[in-house]
């Protein structure tokens, strides 16, 4: 099955319904981003697209949600010619999009943003009863279960991919594109999220799953088309297909192992934190240490309170009370730059909100915040920012150069511009926040490896992930939160999927 | 304009890189604009006529110096226009009503545009005001001061010496006031380009989380810059009126949509996180130029307007499409 | 194609420009410059269109710049004007009191000025052209006593405080009302730019707080008419409203009733004379250092010949 690309020849005519892809290429500039690419959707079906970073993934999601229009090819949808000029063309066809950066309005309610362009009316005025109550059952059904009324703004990352999920089930759409919708959610939301997609399957409702997490795509998806370089390389059935051959059609070359092995830590204690409490309610008394060339990941459902955990230890929200001490000496924080003056840096949950300035230079990145090792009494000379950058550029094998802008950096890429900001500060405890968020298979692999090589040169590190492979896959020890408290820390030897999801769900 | 880096021709290209600082967008128009009018008017490529127009943008590039920081940043100060009035209304009362010595009243001025910039800074990091708003609350308030100190009389009588510092070119090139102005320039120039504390200013417009979390004391950052945008605008307010002889209440009515307009021209983003002193000081002469090149040819002062308003329009164009295609 | 499009724009701007030159250059000998306050102000405006009317007959060249009110905007054109070597130079100041250092840097480069309208106290002119106003503002003071029948509540908007328009405008004003004590002043408020629209936002809200004013004295057409718009918006009955400048608008309101009389200032001859003394004193020849001229009361009886021909 996997040699035969396109299932329907040209002159036969297509499938009264699903949608037909014949062809597609897509050029910016000299730039060739897909090239004669043919698919079919079948009704009701889940395809899944795979395909590393550059890939062409999003391009093809786009095409079809008439986002973008494509350079050649053509495209049938239920038996007719199909070629969308706008997304609102798209979704008055059926075809609806749930974007991978979020398109939200943080000034407006969740239910508004369910609704927004389609507001449901009654009499002439807006039906706020109605709205308010779809909008909440919808959001129950994915388990979030906060008021449709909350403003946007005020969620977390993952609660508001959620709601970009809840807009698009709505649309009462006939083809949904999901565009790696979980990049931001937990265990627990991608299941529920799963039994949307599968409750959508069994009314006929076709899908087309974008994402690099090959566990989630043997999960929901029927068949799954990989994508490389702008190719369709292969289409499988999941059920038949290993997922070695996955990655390596994927990545065009074989790859023997994702997580690197680690070094057993010493037991010199790093961090100490006692009865850590947060002065929002997000935790409640934390006990826990890290030892120098420890990993120790924390592992949790959204919302247990794992990011506003480490954001208080980084001195960036504020602690009601508890203690923390590094090295023995006990810190008061106040700010950011207490922290890291005491050897605590964070690379944050939201690297472009939080860890990037995205407009400027990969080497005012890097010198963000490092000005005093960067040159003397205040003074910064681009001579020396330069050869500052090109030093970190080169430790972590950023592929880029230093004047280059940070946005058009790879999600990857962009992740090891953050680490070797903070590298240079040679800091006692690293901690990251989902540092793989975003990133492709290939580019995961190398931060994997340089977060081990943080703590075999002798740092505590703390990993924050909502995938449990990747805290399984990289941690000595894992701390699970539920509910803003810490319900245990399992040693390696012990950990496991179910160990972790019995104490996340207490 | 070429900043196809490679890496053998890399080193190579860094030297126009750091002479121009990016800037060359507006650099090429301002040299465009000066070849014009040279055609135009026999009076106008002359010594004599390069000193006047430094002479008449002393004032809008003492202003823009301290725009370009706060644009910088992300933020907007619309009281400038004001803050110079009620700086120079300050100093002026403070010498002839209250009898201070000149010198000290001078001073006194600048320390109340300082304040001004104070407020606004407090305003808009404690009460978290936007700029926007916060800056025009303190142009009407300080247009109002600016009016009440004299009931909206000028004030007039300054001693010779005062006028001469913004009439008296020494050695034939440069008034004291054309010196201060170049001297601002050149020290904001540094500071922005090689200070960590001007730098930072670039991290707080870009993303002031980001830079919150690079542990920038963002707040502190934000009104001392709003401090300096007001101390500028005192300077420019003594400036201004040694160059008229007088204090007057209505002086630098809607400067500050210039001074925007210059900063802008020379490159600096109203989003934030982007701009440079080299390129204000081109915006700057780019206005300048503009408006005495067009006075000299003796264009009607109704054409003006569209000439200078087409002329903004055009030179942001430019630096907007040049950026993109980078 | 970005290339293509910064040479055009670089190429019609410097033809624009080079054509303006060229239609500058078939003109006779002599420059005169026209350094204007404000031509919003219809008053300047006025005078402006009449020396350049009167240039182009005497083929001299008039160059003209506007402040826009801004005396600083002011003193950057004259410098200018001064560097295109002008032979004259007439002066419109800006700015609440005229700014001296303008005609000091003419009289240094030697070149001749014309004061209009407000002449600088420390540095005066060559010479000066202006309205007797206070005397005119007597006449008009004089008028609305008797026409009032000596009775009345008065309301008065100001010019914009301390021009010498303004105060000597109050001056002959109060002078007649000294003589006219049944007539008593409610009201007083000055502007800042002599604009109908503050002038009718400052009668409204005198009416406000006093219902019985039944005269509007305006310092200016353009306050006057805002005054008597505020009256009608307000249903003031019987209320006497009076302006000064004789501006075209002001003139079309004392023919239509909506004005009850105003100062006409003589725009025309005023532009005329002061582009004859700049063309006198360049050629050296003397001009009296003060030129006053009369105003003239004009009410419905006799404004038809001012439209007609404004003198």
């Amino acid at each position: 099955m996997s040699a035969h690309l396109a299932e329907a020849s040209p002159g036969r005519p297509a499938e009264t319904a699903g949608l037909s892809v014949r062809g597609i290429s897509k050029s910016f500039g000299p730039i060739r981003v897909l090239e004669d690419v043919s698919l079919d959707i079948r009704p009701g079906e889940c395809l899944a697209i795979l395909g590393e970073n550059g890939a062409g993934k999003s391009t093809l999601s786009s095409i079809i949600a008439g986002v973008l229009a494509p350079s050649g090819g053509t495209m049938t949808w239920c038996g007719e010619a199909y070629a969308p000029r706008s997304p609102a063309e798209a979704l008055s066809a059926g075809i609806g999009l749930i974007h991978q950066e979020m398109r939200l309005l943080p000034e407006l309610s969740i239910a508004e943003n369910v609704f927004v362009g389609r507001l449901p009316m009654s009499g002439g005025r807006i039906d706020r009863r109605q709205m308010i109550q779809r909008a909440e059952a919808q959001l129950k059904r994915l388990g979030l279960d906060v008021p449709a009324t909350t403003l946007v703004g005020r969620l977390r990352v993952a609660a508001q991919q959620q709601v970009e999920i809840a807009k698009a089930l709505t649309l009462e759409a006939k083809l949904l594109i999901f565009d790696e919708p979980t990049a931001a959610l937990g265990g627990d939301e991608t299941d529920r999220l799963f039994e949307q997609i599968d409750r959508l399957k069994a009314e006929g409702v076709s899908s087309v799953y974008i994402s690099h997490r090959l566990e989630e795509i043997a999960r929901i998806a029927d068949r799954v088309a990989v994508l490389r370089d702008g190719r369709l390389v292969a289409v499988h059935d999941t059920a038949s297909v290993p997922v070695r051959q996955l990655v390596e059609e994927m990545v065009g070359r074989s790859v023997d192992r994702l997580f690197p092995d680690l070094d057993p830590p010493s037991d010199r204690v790093v961090l100490e934190a006692t009865g850590l409490t947060s002065s929002e309610g997000a935790f409640q008394d934390i006990d826990f240490t890290v030892r120098a060339g420890e990993i120790l990941g924390i592992a949790g459902i959204v919302g247990a309170g794992r990011t506003e955990l480490v954001r208080a230890i980084a001195g960036v929200d504020p602690l009601a009370s508890g203690r923390i001490t590094v090295a023995g000496e006990p810190l008061r924080l106040k700010s950011p730059r207490d922290a890291f003056d005491a050897g605590i840096v964070m690379v944050p949950e939201d690297r472009k909100g939080q860890g990037l300035l995205l407009k400027q230079t990969i080497e005012d990145n890097i010198a963000l915040g490092n000005f005093d090792l960067v040159g003397r009494g205040g003074w910064v000379m681009p001579a020396q920012t330069r050869r500052f950058a090109e030093g970190a550029i080169a430790s972590m094998g950023v592929k880029g150069r230093p004047e280059q802008r940070a946005g058009r950096l790879s999600g990857g890429n962009q992740q090891k511009v953050v680490i070797a900001k903070w590298l240079a500060r040679a800091p006692k405890l690293f901690i990251m926040d989902e540092p793989t968020r975003g990133v492709d298979v290939g580019a995961r692999a190398q931060i994997y490896d340089a977060i081990a090589a943080l703590a075999r040169s002798g740092m505590a590190v703390v990993v924050v992930s909502s995938d449990l492979d990747e805290v399984i896959g990289l941690s000595h020890r894992v701390m699970v939160l539920s509910r803003g408290r810490n319900r245990g820390i399992i040693e390696r030897r012990d950990v496991s999927h179910v160990a972790i999801m019995e104490r996340a769900t207490t | 304009m070429t900043t196809e880096v490679t890496s053998p021709r890399a080193k190579r290209n860094l030297l126009p890189r750091i002479a121009f600082g990016g800037v060359a967008g507006p650099l090429i128009g301002l040299v465009l604009l000066c070849i014009a009018f040279s055609f135009a008017s026999q009076y106008f490529l002359s010594i004599r006529n390069a000193l006047n127009v430094l002479d008449q943008v002393t004032v809008l590039g003492i202003l823009a110096i301290g725009m370009t920081m706060v644009i910088i940043i992300g933020g907007i100060d619309l009281s400038v226009g004001s803050v110079l009035a009620l700086s120079m209304m300050s100093m002026g009362w403070l010498e002839r009503m209250a009898g201070l010595p000149l010198p000290l009243a001078m001073v006194l001025g600048v320390l109340t545009g300082a304040a001004c910039g104070l407020v606004s800074g407090c305003l808009i990091t404690f009460a978290r005001l936007p700029a926007f708003i916060a800056t025009l609350a303190i142009m009407s308030v300080a247009r109002g001061l600016a009016n009440l100190l004299t009931d909206g009389r000028q004030i007039v009588g300054y001693p010779d010496w005062f006028t001469n510092l913004a009439t008296v070119r020494h050695l034939g090139f440069f008034s004291v006031t054309v010196t201060v102005f170049v001297v601002l320039m050149i020290v904001a120039g540094i500071f922005l380009r090689y200070r960590a504390t001007g730098r930072n200013l670039f991290a707080i417009g870009g993303n002031p989380e980001v830079a919150r979390l690079a542990g920038i004391d963002v707040r502190r950052y934000t009104i001392l810059t709003y401090v300096v945008s007001g101390a500028l605008a005192g300077v420019a307010a003594v400036t201004l009126a040694a160059r008229l002889d007088s204090s007057q209440p209505s002086a630098g009515l809607g400067i500050e949509l210039d001074t925007i307009a210059a900063v802008v021209i020379g490159g600096a983003s109203l989003v934030g996180g982007v701009g440079s002193i080299a390129g204000t000081l081109i915006g700057v002469l780019i206005i300048g130029v503009l408006r005495n090149g067009l006075n000299l040819v003796g264009v009607s002062p109704f054409f003006q307007m569209v000439v200078i308003g087409a002329v903004i329009a055009l030179a942001v164009t430019f630096d907007t499409m040049s950026r993109e295609r980078k | 194609m970005l290339r293509t499009l910064k040479t055009t724009a670089a190429g019609l701007l410097v033809a624009g420009v080079a054509m303006a030159g060229t239609v500058r250059a078939q003109a006779e000998d002599m420059t005169i410059g026209l350094a204007v306050a404000n031509l919003q102000a219809d008053f300047f405006n006025q005078i402006k269109q009449s020396v350049e009317k009167e240039g182009k007959e005497k083929g001299v060249t008039v160059v003209t710049v506007d402040a826009g009110g801004d005396s600083a905007t002011q003193v950057s054109q004259i410098q200018d004007l001064i560097t295109r070597n002008v032979d004259a130079l007439i002066y419109i100041p800006a700015g609440a009191t005229a700014a001296s250092v303008p005609v000091e840097a003419a009289k240094k480069a030697k070149i001749p000025v014309v004061a209009v309208d407000r002449n600088p106290p420390d540095a005066p002119a060559d010479t000066f052209i202006a309205t007797d106003s206070v005397a005119a503002a007597k006449t008009l003071g004089d008028w609305v006593c008797k026409q009032s029948g000596g009775k009345g509540k008065l309301a008065e908007i100001q010019g914009q405080i301390g021009t010498t328009p303004q105060i000597d405008r109050d001056k002959g004003f109060s002078e007649a009302m000294k003589d006219c004590p049944g007539i008593e002043e409610v009201a007083k408020q000055a502007s800042n730019q002599w604009m109908q629209d503050e002038g009718f936002n400052i009668a409204q809200a005198m009416i406000q707080r006093n219902p019985e004013i039944s005269i509007f004295w305006g310092q200016a057409d353009a306050l006057a008419l805002g005054a008597a718009q505020a009256a009608k918006v307000g249903n003031l009955g019987d209320v006497i409203v009076v302006g000064f400048d004789g501006d075209v608008a002001g003139l079309e309101a004392v023919k239509s009733g909506t004005l009850a009389a105003t100062m006409t200032q003589q725009t025309q001859l005023m532009g005329r004379l002061a582009l004859d003394s700049a063309i006198k004193l360049a050629k050296g020849e003397e001009v009296p250092a003060m030129q006053l001229q009369d105003a003239t009361l004009t009410t419905k009886d006799n404004v038809e010949p001012f439209l007609k021909d404004h003198p």
